[in-house]
């Protein structure tokens, strides 16, 4: 089963994803600040990361450019950012995420983003 | 509507009956049959259609190499899977080249059904049994005549790895029949993201020449007509130059898949070319079809069948398919779509397809491209360059 580390500082948002991705089937651990999960990313070595942008201390942007540091193949990274950092978007993109989802989102389009990416995107039956 | 149908091979009573128990679930949806010889599946296969055949390796008599091998040659529709418990890697890559999917003994039953199930679904809803018989007749994809001194390069003593990574992302043949074996479990667990580099790093150098020796990841080509030779190096040109510029277009995450779909990109067209002058074989270079079925089709049933990542398969699919991306990312079938757009603006433009101005500008508007400091048509231009570089290989 595929392996997920939600990053956020924020306790409500990381029991929300962990609650609905632990639900889809997936297992998930937290890390509540960026040191945090740049030690968890090298420990488990996860199969996805879903990243908050603001948080004290190292920051997602800082979190980020830590991991596509390492050499190896790289995780799959979707940050997720409050809509009033507006250049976040850019500068996401720019520092080497895979996807991108601004602030409010629904858990739904977390999963879907998810599902796809790890279960194969579309089905070879949907072509 | 009929049951799918699977037959069975293994000379030891013992892994027959398991495998009766373990998919006794499935009795409702196939039919199943379980024979110890393979000269008596092929009596069964000449009798009757199957969909699937299972078979050992090591059996007295008939092996699995030239059961499997057979089939190939005389019932190309049916898909092969070899479920073997000896893995020795000269023998393994025997086999792997003649079966279309690979298990190690003891596999579980969820593993096997999986892969089954997989099989049975086609991918080209137009031409589904047509399509699978070109593309399961398939066993290797043709080198172009100047690429050959790379392979023998690969295969000398002191080829390094450096070399046989650089030799294996620029070959159609070799990076597609490196994924299908990395992508199995034959080979140990299965790769995150299957970039070539690390397939190869895992592999190790004796390995990959073992399957570029294999004598049958490189066709012969000296019979190909002149004309045919042309359209092939055209589509083999498209083919490195999208694969070098997609590495700036897709995400850090998509870049393996990305680079593998677009190199893989025409590879139904290098099949179905190479097969001209095949005995039988009706190829339609205007209406790019072969029997009747486009050549687009025949490429995703093989990557399909091969048991490639999805997400290279379907970027594969929806190569000349408008994409509009979400602000979420462009994912991996965009990533390609945009370099393959991008790529027809130059010298490397494939023939076969045209450009489309405004779906690429507004692909070039997404955020995610937009971030990047990249001068787009710039470096459309050097990885034309480079592309063309590496096709004159070995020609001088």
């Amino acid at each position: 089963m595929a392996h997920i580390l939600v990053v956020d500082d924020d306790p409500a948002i990381r029991q929300l994803l962990t609650d609905v991705l632990e639900m889809d089937g997936y297992e998930v651990s937290v890390a509540v600040d960026g040191l945090a999960a740049v030690r968890a990313v090298e420990a488990i070595n996860p199969d996805f990361v879903i990243l908050d942008v603001m948080m004290p201390g190292l920051d997602g942007f800082g979190v980020l450019s830590t991991i596509r540091a390492q050499p190896g193949e790289p995780v799959p990274v979707l940050m997720l950012t409050a809509a009033a950092e507006s250049d976040a978007n850019a500068r996401a993109w720019a520092g080497g995420v895979d996807y991108y989802l601004a602030k409010p989102f629904t858990a739904d389009a977390v999963l879907d983003l998810i599902d796809g990416v790890l279960a194969g995107q579309v089905s070879v039956a949907d072509l | 509507m009929t049951k799918a149908r699977a037959l069975f091979v293994d000379d030891e009573p013992r892994i027959l009956d398991g495998l009766r128990r373990s998919l006794r679930g499935k009795r409702g949806e196939w039919e199943m049959t379980f024979v110890s010889e393979g000269v008596e599946a092929l009596k069964l296969l000449a009798e009757s259609p199957y969909d699937v055949v299972v078979s050992d390796m090591r059996m007295p008599g008939m092996d699995g190499a030239e059961l499997l091998t057979n089939v190939s040659q005389r019932h190309p529709e049916v898909a092969r899977v070899v479920l073997s418990g000896h893995i020795e890697p000269e023998a393994a890559i025997q086999v792997a080249v003649a079966g279309h999917r690979f298990l190690t003994k003891p596999s579980d039953a969820e593993s096997l059904i999986a892969v089954i199930e997989q099989l049975l679904i086609k991918t080209s809803s137009a031409h589904q049994s047509e399509a699978r018989r070109i593309a399961g007749g398939v066993r290797a994809i043709p080198t172009l005549p100047e690429h050959t001194d790379g392979i023998v390069g690969l295969l000398a003593p002191e080829a390094n790895l450096s070399y046989a990574v650089q030799t294996a992302m620029h070959d159609v043949g070799l990076t597609a029949k490196l994924l299908q074996l990395s992508n199995s479990r034959f080979f140990g667990s299965r790769p995150r993201n299957s970039s070539v580099e690390s397939i190869v790093n895992a592999m190790g150098v004796p390995m990959v020449q073992a399957v570029a020796g294999a004598g049958h990841v490189l066709r012969p080509t000296a019979a190909w007509d002149p004309a045919i030779e042309q359209h092939l190096r055209a589509a083999w040109r498209h083919a490195v130059a999208t694969a070098c510029l997609v590495d700036f277009v897709a995400s850090p995450a998509n870049r393996p898949h990305a680079q593998a779909a677009a190199l893989l990109q025409d590879v139904g067209r290098l099949v179905c070319l190479a097969a001209v002058g095949d005995t039988g074989s009706a190829v339609d270079l205007g209406a790019e079809t072969r029997d009747g079925v486009p050549f687009r089709d025949v490429g995703v049933e093989l990557l399909h069948l091969w048991g490639l990542p999805p997400p290279i398969v379907t970027a594969v699919a929806q190569r000349d398919v408008a994409q509009s991306p979400g602000l979420s990312g462009l994912g991996v079938a965009a990533a390609v779509r945009t370099a393959h757009l991008l790529i027809q603006e130059t010298e490397s433009a494939s023939p076969a397809a045209g450009t489309h101005a405004e779906e690429l500008a507004q692909l070039l508007s997404h955020p995610q491209l937009k971030a990047q400091d990249v001068d787009w048509r710039r470096a459309a231009d050097e990885a034309s360059r480079q592309a063309g570089l590496w096709n004159s290989h070995g020609r001088q």
